[in-house]
């Protein structure tokens, strides 16, 4: 078989989404997932697509444009690389976020799936709950009696 | 209108949100719909710290108010808690001359049960499926007969109470090697456990205990950190250090460093 003198390039790797689409990436920004480091390494042909089933293209774009980021972290300093996270994260709607979040999770991407969590997190954080439903689209299906009765429960969580 | 996507997210999902909030603000979803009810609740990460105790105290200044109030919110906040706890945090306030009762539920694999001890620590030797432990300023006693060990247990933390213990005699320090010479066991009750940080060491008998029962059942542990007491003498951390250094180490490459601030 004949061998390509690869081995000081970074390889390529071709990820296939649920709704077909490909793309090729260098093998270390693939590898910033778990899941896809395990997939090569049982994997015989990496010229093959791999697959990603449940992350759609337009999801797994955003995925591979963290990943890159990452994945060159020597150009950006630790302040530099935050800022990046936190407009990254910023941009997104909510519809992007929840698939970006079940994305990273399932691709087991560490970062991502801090960055994301926090970012949820920090939405909820500060409002109250009437602010927090109409910011998530939450139905409240309590009876006004039934709500009053949790906030007696732990009266210390409704205070200031 | 757009779905609700947070509340059909995946169970450990939602759990990670919620860890990020502080435990007041996770609480408050309790309120947000059914769904959301008991989450807040069952989450695994339990943290007590000394922030959330200042939002709970927020606006009270008298020890007694403090101390009453903190521990009827951690009571029911433990009360209420369901399923497994893998990290728990709890600080506790000291105050002079407390007279108030405190967490009176022991845990059993993660669930809480009530009980009449008044003390606290004891409560927590029942939990076995703990992988983080921190405790700040509890007062320590002696480990119960029935402990089972923390046979997942990673890391554990103990900070001592601010003021020395008066209970703190150099001549207390001679008994403990004496009174049952403790031999590397092979249960090895904390067979996970890499890292111990005890800060504010005061030399006290039962944190002795603590550090010898700890050396002799943990075989992997990588390190374990002393950080002294500012307060204690010389001759106390002398002491100290001659009594540690004598234990048995479970495991061969345990380091034991003594911090003196």
């Amino acid at each position: 078989m004949a061998s390509t003198s690869t081995s000081t390039l970074s390889r390529k790797l071709i990820l296939k989404s649920s709704d077909g689409e490909k793309f090729e990436v260098d093998e270390n920004v693939a590898m910033q997932s778990q899941t896809i480091k395990h997939m090569i390494e049982d994997l015989d042909d990496i010229n093959s697509p791999i697959p990603v089933s449940i992350v759609t293209g337009t999801i797994l774009s955003k995925v591979i444009e963290y990943c890159k980021k990452h994945a060159t972290e020597d150009s950006d300093s630790d302040e530099q690389l935050k800022q990046w996270d936190k407009e990254y994260a910023n941009n997104m709607d909510l519809n992007t976020l929840y698939y970006l979040l079940l994305a990273a999770n399932y691709m087991e991407i560490k970062g991502l799936l801090e960055l994301i969590t926090q970012c949820v997190a920090d939405m909820i954080k500060g409002k109250s709950p009437e602010e927090i439903r109409a910011h998530f689209n939450i139905k409240n299906d309590f009876t006004p009696q039934e709500e009053a009765n949790i906030r007696n429960e732990n009266p210390w969580a409704f205070e200031n | 209108m757009e779905a609700d996507r947070i509340s059909n997210l995946p169970l450990d999902l939602t759990y990670n949100i919620l860890e990020c909030l502080p435990l007041q603000e996770a609480a408050k979803t309790s309120v947000l719909s059914q769904h959301w009810r008991f989450l807040w609740a069952s989450i695994p990460q339990l943290v007590l710290d000394e922030s959330f105790c200042a939002t709970i105290v927020n606006g009270k200044s008298e020890p007694a108010d403090i101390s009453l109030r903190y521990s009827k919110v951690v009571n029911s906040i433990l009360l209420s808690h369901v399923g497994p706890i893998s990290k728990f945090v709890l600080f506790v306030p000291s105050f002079p001359g407390e007279r108030y009762p405190w967490v009176n539920y022991v845990f059993r694999d993660g669930e809480f049960y009530p009980n009449l001890k008044k003390k606290l620590p004891e409560c927590l030797f029942t939990c076995s499926g703990l992988t983080h432990l921190t405790l700040i300023g509890c007062k320590l006693r002696s480990l119960p007969p029935s402990f089972m060990g923390f046979p997942c247990l990673i890391y554990f933390k103990l900070v001592g109470s601010q003021e020395l213990s008066v209970e703190t005699k150099i001549s207390e320090l001679v008994k403990v090697t004496d009174d049952h010479p403790l031999q590397i066991d092979c249960s090895f009750t904390l067979r996970c456990l890499r890292k111990v940080q005890l800060l504010r060491v005061s030399g006290w008998i039962r944190e002795l205990q603590l550090i010898k029962y700890i050396l002799a059942h943990s075989p992997v542990l990588g390190n374990m950190t002393n950080e002294l007491h500012k307060n204690m003498e010389v001759e106390q951390k002398y002491n100290f250090a001659l009594e540690a250094m004598r234990y048995c180490r479970a495991s061969p490459n345990a380091e034991i460093i003594i911090k003196d601030k």
